[in-house]
């Protein structure tokens, strides 16, 4: 039983392997797009580009834009005389915001009375807009806290006191990459099983394979032992990419790494043989792993949390082996999460791999034409 | 011409007869649109938070309670510090606040008290929300509810925000037109891809080279269905956005279809060319992933702006044609039609399609290896 298992092992190697143009856009698109999409997708927003309308012309006025100049945040500042240009500029998308000063903003100030600037934003892209609004307000509190210091003596203020775990400076970078990896993994993971057995069917090598002597648990083997192992290659290249060149920290233990790993790889290739078996043709088997991946990236907790889905949304989540994986992920790497806390979103990997595998295998000799 | 029709009609049998064609070209695009109106918010997330209060006078209750009316959190009250960590670590809260048991007796005297959060760096966004969450409720308590409100000077320059195109601030305005690029990357690109990477894999490719057609009927015979189809499908979307959906739609459907049929144009060039190099429907489809299907979703600026990207990243994004065809989606369907906007974009997209379509006559051979 053996021989033939590791006969059939080498057979799929070798066909996923012979071919120079698949090896490559197998081995060289993750870690690239590792690299490449690490920086992009990002949501901290930088480069911001703005327009003042500066009514005021006075020294209070220019200290305030001034504030704008010095601060990360914001390329260019864009200087307009009338209301009219601000308009121009944000509706052609110019400029992501605009600031407008009132006449009266330094007479005010002066006179110790409250008064207020004017921020338009593009809401056409509003989380955009929301993060640059709240660069604004952090800047204008810091303008008055610093020129009007004596207004806050003696009254009760609340210090807010922050500290974060896991990632102190809030680096986007870590949690970008360890989703990165996670997704990435999944993709690779899909698109090698969810061809193999589709791919067999149409060119009728599949029949051939029932009809040898390989049982089906055979046969669910030789499927599933060689893209575990590639993927598994694939994913500990990014890992180690992760850590080398984006600086991921890596706290947790190794062997509950791997373990977690080959227990999620295992849930994502029996989905992957699973909707190979069902389907009659490739453009079916990667049609149906897209319709697949889709839902199971964006409803992770990837986008935005699970706690925040509607309710049914929330128990579909329980269905998706991308959701649990990514919580392992964070919490090994980043957190060293203790082992009954990894256990506990293991067990929904485990019961969804073993599930899957065997509707597979039950699926090989069923499908018969 | 009777050619070229004869050619039509066969691809529509193809097309009518597979279910995968009609799944990706109508259940996809309503998957999707239905995942991101009800499963991805960008705007104000709900996150769970925990509590540890150990100052017991009344004021810190009135505190308490303005954290636990506040529809962006869910707060737990906890007694163990202990269990709240593990709880954090778990990733079961988001964050954690706590108020020292000085907290009410230092602000009855005028002093600064403080406050502590503790985020789950793990996850920057949520990390952010918790900050930006705690900070508002705490003045908002402090300057309008508590009993210190009296000695607080207010704020003297008050920001008076303005987000334009979407008083609302809904993510969903720009995400859900903006998820019909995906679609019609699907279909443009990943459909067109298998389909002729097919005829080379099965032989019936060569059947065809040895009849009297020409290169330009084999590329428009191609070219059309699949156009058609990808504009039955967007015509769908379309309507499901603005009847079912309710997005706001404030441009002209003229421009809108003109635009979106030049994207189609340029996907399918993508496409096309990808199967007629590589003539195989694994490799194709590992091709279409990778170099158009992930680079449209991530690099097009429709979640992840485009402005805050690294320098080589955004040069790299201008060969994406999602990039210009997310931008006029959003701006049409928002602001109506800015041709400041349009105008550029589309030159950009037939260029780029003029560029594929020549690539892909050029390589559709005529002759066999």
């Amino acid at each position: 039983m053996l021989k033939r298992i590791l006969a059939l092992i080498r057979k799929e190697f070798i066909s996923i392997w012979k071919d120079p143009r698949s090896r490559m856009l197998i081995v060289a698109p993750p870690l690239l797009q590792l690299l490449i999409f690490a920086h992009a997708a990002t949501m901290e927003i930088r480069n911001i580009d703005m327009a003042v309308l500066d009514r005021s012309q006075t020294l209070q006025s220019r200290d305030l834009i001034s504030e704008f100049q010095h601060s990360k945040w914001f390329r260019t500042i864009v200087l307009v005389d009338n209301e009219n240009q601000v308009a121009q500029l944000v509706r052609t998308r110019k400029v992501q915001l605009a600031l407008s000063i009132n006449t009266d903003f330094a007479k005010k100030l002066m006179q110790n009375k409250p008064t207020s600037v004017q921020v338009i934003l593009d809401g056409r892209q509003t989380n955009t807009a929301s993060i640059a609004n709240g660069y604004v307000a952090s800047i204008v509190s810091q303008y008055e806290a610093e020129h009007f210091p004596q207004r806050m003596k003696n009254t009760p203020r609340i210090n807010l006191e922050i500290r974060n775990w896991f990632n102190p400076n809030l680096i986007f970078l870590w949690y970008t990459v360890i989703s990165l990896v996670t997704i990435l993994a999944t993709s690779i993971g899909l698109v090698l099983t969810a061809l193999s057995i589709a791919r067999e069917r149409e060119m009728g090598t599949f029949d051939q394979l029932i009809v040898s002597p390989l049982s089906s648990f055979e046969i669910l083997m030789g499927k599933t032992v060689p893209p575990l192992i590639i993927s598994l290659v694939l994913a500990s290249m990014m890992g180690v990419f992760a850590n080398i060149f984006f600086k991921v920290p890596f706290i947790g233990s190794l062997p509950l790494y791997y373990f977690s790993m080959i227990i999620y790889l295992l849930s994502i290739l029996g989905v992957g043989l699973l909707i190979s078996s069902i389907c009659k043709t490739q453009q079916q088997a990667i049609l149906g792993a897209f319709t697949f991946q889709m839902p199971a990236i964006l409803l992770s907790g990837y986008i935005s949390p699970v706690e925040d889905m509607p309710v049914v949304f929330q128990h579909l989540t329980l269905l998706n082996p991308v959701r649990f994986f990514l919580l392992i992920m964070k919490g090994i790497c980043l957190k060293n999460m203790a082992p009954q806390y990894v256990f506990e979103n293991l067990v929904p990997l485990a019961i969804i791999a073993v599930l899957s595998l065997s509707a597979a295998s039950w699926m090989f000799k069923r499908n018969l034409d | 011409m009777r050619i070229l029709k004869a050619l039509i009609i066969k691809e529509f049998y193809q097309i009518s007869r597979d279910p995968s064609s009609i799944i990706i070209a109508f259940i996809m695009p309503l998957m999707l649109l239905v995942i991101y109106m009800y499963g991805v918010n960008l705007d104000t997330v709900r996150i769970t938070m925990g509590m540890k209060i150990d100052d017991p006078s009344q004021q810190v209750v009135t505190l308490v309670d303005s954290f636990k009316s506040n529809k962006f959190i869910t707060p737990f009250v906890y007694d163990n510090s202990k269990k709240m960590y593990d709880d954090l670590t778990g990733s079961k809260l988001r964050g954690i606040v706590t108020i020292p048991n000085d907290f009410s007796k230092k602000l009855d005297r005028g002093e600064v008290a403080n406050v502590l959060l503790i985020t789950d760096g793990s996850e920057v966004n949520l990390a952010n929300y918790a900050q930006n969450y705690t900070k508002a409720i705490l003045n908002q308590w402090l300057n309008s509810s508590s009993k210190y409100q009296r000695k607080i000077p207010p704020t003297l320059i008050n920001l008076d925000s303005r987000y334009w195109y979407n008083q609302d601030i809904n993510s969903h305005y720009f995400v859900l037109p903006g998820s019909m690029s995906i679609t019609m990357t699907l279909i443009g690109m990943l459909l067109t891809a298998l389909v002729i990477a097919r005829e080379w894999e099965r032989g019936t490719m060569e059947a065809l080279l040895t009849t009297k057609v020409t290169r330009i009927q084999i590329v428009l015979g191609k070219y059309i269905p699949y156009f058609i189809l990808g504009m039955i499908s967007m015509s769908f979307s379309v309507f499901m956005c603005i009847v079912v959906f309710q997005v706001p739609f404030r441009g002209s459907l003229l421009v809108l279809f003109g635009f979106s049929a030049l994207f189609l144009f340029t996907a399918m060039g993508q496409g096309l060319l990808i199967s007629s190099v590589l003539k195989n429907q694994f490799t194709a489809s590992q091709a279409a992933l990778v170099g158009g299907f992930l680079p449209a979703l991530m690099l097009s600026g429709l979640v992840f702006p485009i402005t805050s990207m690294p320098i080589p990243i955004q040069w790299l994004s201008s060969v994406i044609p999602s990039r210009y065809f997310v931008a006029c989606l959003q701006s049409e369907f928002m602001s109506g039609t800015v041709p400041e906007i349009i105008i550029p974009n589309c030159i950009f997209l037939a260029v780029l399609g003029v560029i594929l379509f020549a690539a892909v006559y050029e390589k559709t051979q005529m002759r066999l290896e």
